[in-house]
């Protein structure tokens, strides 16, 4: 792909309940590298699917997906993929509870070549870029629900992915914490280039990115 | 009793021609009161090592018995921690943990769990024992050795890897999306 997209997907399909449902219905649809793209659509629509398949939680039956310069459809362990170009963040942020906060943030640098202290190291300074420092050594049960989704971010930006894929991630939130989250997320795409895909079902949130894709029982909308 | 390798169990004493048996038995046994038994006949004899020979095998019986309900007892927990943990560990799938390493993570909980089990099942025998002597006025000398506690952890391993790997396995091949959407 040096064509500058980051995401190249074609007709791709995923059915779920053994064929009878098909939750992706032959979509075709670029990414640019460093793109702010927002994918928007009822309940049910695909849209989280879609966001699922790029971030290789999910496998196509048909079609093909290429992220980051991989096709998701050829490699079998995608784990590594997972780990180094995707950062994920989600509606109900998924921290481990019985973990302190720093070591919410560690847990994906694992397995990634980092010593012990660099892991530390480098999760204090992700909490300081999420502004909760003070922070490291509660539990997320302690913490508010944006300060929560913070961590989230923190988390996912620690082995610095070139996308990070946010799914719902102010849908947990009142508008203040919510409109918070969406600063620092437009912040790290525009500081950082990186290329940020966000599914949201509000219109308003959408509105902030570079362009808005519609998913419909599947399929995008043009 | 192979617990107590290169130590005495039995002395055995000839007796003169003549002497009286009963009477030999009884002043040998006082003079070591309450340490050691004695047995003045064959039948006696036969009847004494056969008891010991029921005492061992059901001791092994139920050593085997406790290993088999521990190894259940540690599949079960196992596998209610990898129930309780789905989203969890679809977290951990989602930012990029191999599956082997969810899988030794899991085993390694299970080998924790025996291991913690074996050191206090360690030292509730040694609490038994030590009761037991105290409050009995057995003649028999119960023991508890090294290698028999490092037997019993090395038992508690094997259960610990035997017990974790299922659930281990089931937890590494957990899909993500799955995994994510438990409850």
């Amino acid at each position: 792909m040096n064509n500058g997209n980051v995401v190249e997907i074609k007709n791709l399909i995923k059915r779920y309940d053994n064929g009878r449902i098909k939750a992706i219905n032959g979509i075709d649809l670029e990414i640019k590298e460093g793109e702010f793209v927002s994918i928007i659509g009822p309940s049910g629509s695909g849209k989280s699917t879609l966001l699922n398949m790029i971030g290789a939680l999910d496998t196509a039956d048909e079609g093909s997906i290429h992220v980051a310069g991989n096709d998701l459809t050829l490699k079998k362990d995608l784990s590594d993929f997972r780990s180094q170009k995707i950062g994920f963040i989600f509606q109900l942020h998924n921290l481990i509870p019985n973990l302190s906060v720093l070591e919410n943030v560690t847990i994906p640098m694992y397995g990634n070549g980092y010593k012990s202290k660099q892991m530390t190291e480098r999760a204090l300074k992700l909490l300081e870029y999420v502004k909760l420092q003070d922070k490291s050594a509660r539990k997320p049960t302690e913490l508010s629900g944006g300060e929560r989704q913070r961590v989230a971010i923190a988390r996912a930006l620690a082995n610095s992915p070139s996308i990070i894929l946010a799914d719902e991630p102010t849908g947990s939130l009142d508008s203040k914490n919510g409109h918070m989250i969406l600063q620092r997320l437009k912040e790290l795409h525009e500081q950082e280039n990186v290329t940020l895909i966000m599914v949201t079902h509000d219109l308003k949130v959408a509105s902030m990115a570079d362009r808005t894709i519609e998913v419909l029982d599947g399929e995008i909308q043009t | 009793m192979d617990e107590n390798e290169g130590k005495v169990h039995f002395i055995y004493v000839k007796i003169n021609n003549g002497a009286d048996l009963n009477a030999v038995s009884q002043s040998v046994q006082n003079a070591y009161p309450g340490e050691l038994t004695t047995i003045a006949s064959l039948e006696d004899y036969q009847r004494a090592n056969g008891g010991l020979e029921m005492v061992e095998t059901a001791s092994t019986a139920i050593s085997l018995l406790a290993i088999v309900i521990g190894g259940i007892g540690i599949i079960n927990t196992m596998i209610m921690s990898v129930f309780e943990r789905t989203r969890e560990i679809g977290v951990l799938k989602a930012v990029g943990w191999k599956s082997r390493r969810i899988l030794g993570m899991i085993l390694g909980e299970s080998i924790v769990l025996t291991l913690l089990a074996g050191i206090v099942g360690i030292v509730l025998g040694i609490i038994g024992i030590e009761a037991i002597i105290r409050l009995s006025d057995t003649a028999m000398v119960l023991s508890f050795t090294p290698s028999l506690a490092l037997k019993a952890l090395g038992i508690a391993v094997i259960v610990g890897i035997i017990g974790g790997i299922y659930p281990a396995i089931r937890a590494s091949r957990l899909p993500p999306t799955e995994a994510l959407r438990y409850e």
